[in-house]
């Protein structure tokens, strides 16, 4: 859904793929901002430290092992 | 071959009562063992204890696992999240179980393994995701991308 390299103001830049993902960032952020605030901190901040997410971020295996995915509630997910 | 797998001090109700300090101290180092009648109560260290609960509660579930696949059963009771995961999947989260499990008796620790199955689950999950199939469908394809607005 989303994918985040590029150096920004914070540590890395979120980048989305054009619309469907950003039309889902914009509905998760409204639906719970709170929850998508610390997704966002952690994506810009830290997004390969896992530790550090508390459970909430993991890489993915097998054929996804090139996605990471963050576990926004218990049933939205950000994968970058 | 003989080999010790548990060894413990057996004493009675009033030994303890009497020597309480000692043998709670002593405890740290080996189990003790409280005889009462027919009865036999061990004292031993809690984190022992959650090991023993640990190594017991994985090495059933992989077993339990590791039957299903012995009898061709695609269909698991033991992981039932794991049925979009292909052979090639499968067999990769088998090793990396069997490894970990061994690594966390090693180690006493069983973070990992729980980590390891919860990184299978989620993308056994991501799988059902249709947009995640397409990815894959055509992972070489060119995407577009918009920065998101700070």
């Amino acid at each position: 859904m989303s994918y985040s390299t590029d150096k920004g103001p914070g540590k890395y830049q979120i980048k989305l793929e054009k619309s469907s993902a950003e039309r889902s960032w914009h509905s998760l952020e409204e639906e719970f901002p709170g929850a998508m605030a610390k997704c966002r901190h952690f994506l810009e901040e830290m997004p390969t430290n896992f530790l550090m997410s508390h459970g909430k971020a993991k890489r993915l295996k097998g054929k996804l092992k090139w996605l990471s995915q963050y576990d926004v509630t218990d049933s939205a997910r950000v994968r970058y | 071959m003989v080999s010790t797998i548990f060894s413990d001090i057996i004493v009675s109700p009033t030994d303890l009562r009497k020597n309480q300090k000692y043998l709670l101290d002593g405890a740290y180092d080996k189990p003790i063992t409280v005889k009462h009648g027919h009865k036999q109560l061990a004292i031993l260290r809690r984190e022992q204890v959650n090991h023993m609960i640990m190594v017991q509660y994985y090495a059933d579930l992989i077993v339990r696992y590791c039957q299903e696949i012995h009898s061709g059963e695609r269909k698991s009771v033991v992981f039932p999240w794991m049925d979009t995961l292909d052979d090639e999947e499968r067999e990769e989260f088998l090793n990396e179980l069997l490894v970990e499990f061994r690594n966390s008796i090693e180690r006493s620790n069983w973070s990992r393994l729980a980590q390891v199955l919860d990184e299978w689950k989620a993308t056994a999950e991501a799988k059902r995701n249709p947009e995640i199939i397409k990815l894959l469908q055509n992972i070489d394809s060119p995407r577009e991308y918009v920065v998101l607005d700070r």
